[in-house]
């Protein structure tokens, strides 16, 4: 149970949610009725220049909003929540989100929060690429955002969505699964703000 | 600047209503979205359902995207529209400030209004900025929201 009393001003509330799939944006586009082509179909995506469809923003949002109502678990609701969308969420993206206390008033709980997108571009052993992302392939980095590129080396499984096409990106049939990579080697990847705001919770004790 | 929307011109959009949306709640509807976003907790889930916070955002992206369909009159009296291509908006940023979601059921009828309280362009982009409300059929207020989107360059 989230008590307040437990939350001091300064301390760090952290979600992660991904990869994201696509079957999960287009899941998210069925219910939320928002079918816009850039979310539901890589042709008119990569036709209005986006280079593949990218998650709605409401859906990047939608998982931190539950995760916090998860992590609440009844002990409390979310009154209130801000945000701004900075980047976009493609698939096979993680999304690390960070709530830090920002004021404690009774059992009112006033956050700011971030957003990161994880998207991985390439794994290297040796010098060697040995995996290429979709994000490296399509080319999905924009020359401004070339310095939010990251590397790190994996200590732990990589989850990844392997996603094949018939007949080729963008007019094709995808079908896709997650993966698990287990042998190590050094990820490159853009790590990119996608949302930041404000939130306010309301405890029950 | 764009040369088909002229700052004057422009500034006609302002204060434009969006377009009421009236929304029945299903639970199959709510239902789906918390189940698309994972949410755990199972009073989202199934008959009598809650609705998530999350999905009252869905009613107000709709109202904002109807200023797609908006247009107003030039100096010639010709319709000229704020949107041309609907592909070309995204998302940009937004604020909710939840009342009473918890009155929310099943078979109730909620009532999106708002109004554009913002217009510009700049670096090729329009930002669109609304203030919109959801409120239930007797008047009571579920949510109060402010929400902005950008329309990329070849969309207005």
């Amino acid at each position: 149970m989230v008590k307040a009393s437990d939350l001091t001003v300064g301390k760090k509330v952290e979600f992660a949610h991904g990869p994201i799939t696509r079957a999960e944006i287009y899941a998210y586009g069925k219910a939320s009725k928002d079918e816009n082509g850039i979310h539901m179909t890589d042709d008119f995506a990569v036709q209005m220049g986006l280079g593949a469809v990218i998650a709605h923003g409401m859906l990047s949002y939608g998982t931190t909003i539950a995760e916090v109502d998860n992590w609440l678990a009844g002990s409390g609701k979310l009154a209130a929540i801000d945000c701004e969308m900075r980047g976009m969420v493609r698939p096979g993206d993680v999304v690390y989100s960070t709530f830090t206390v920002k004021e404690v008033s009774g059992k009112k709980i006033k956050f700011t929060w971030e957003q990161y997108s994880k998207c991985p571009l390439t794994i290297s052993k040796g010098g060697n690429v040995v995996v290429t992302f979709e994000g490296e392939e399509r080319k999905w980095v924009a020359e401004k955002d070339k310095p939010l590129i990251k590397t790190e080396e994996l200590k732990a499984p990589l989850k990844w969505v392997k996603t094949t096409w018939d007949p080729p990106f963008p007019a094709g049939k995808y079908q896709e699964a997650v993966e698990t990579w287990n042998d190590g080697g050094e990820l490159k990847f853009l790590w990119r703000l996608s949302l930041q705001g404000n939130a306010e919770i309301e405890l029950k004790e | 600047m764009s040369e088909r929307l002229p700052p004057a011109l422009l500034e006609k959009f302002k204060d434009l209503q969006t377009e009421p949306i009236k929304s029945r709640i299903r639970n199959k509807n709510t239902t789906a979205l918390a189940q698309a976003i994972g949410h755990k907790d199972q009073k989202y889930v199934g008959e009598g359902a809650a609705i998530s916070p999350a999905y009252i955002g869905t009613l107000v992206v709709k109202g904002l995207f109807s200023l797609a369909d908006a247009a107003v009159k030039n100096d010639k009296g010709e319709d000229v529209k704020l949107i041309t291509n609907p592909g070309k908006i995204l998302h940009g940023s937004m604020g909710y400030k939840y009342m009473d979601l918890d009155c929310v059921k099943d078979g109730d009828v909620l009532i999106t209004t708002g109004k554009l309280t913002k217009i510009f362009v700049k670096n090729d982009m329009l930002f669109l900025y609304a203030d919109m409300v959801s409120k239930r059929e007797d008047g009571t207020v579920v949510q109060e929201t402010n929400i902005g989107a950008i329309c990329r360059k070849g969309g207005f």
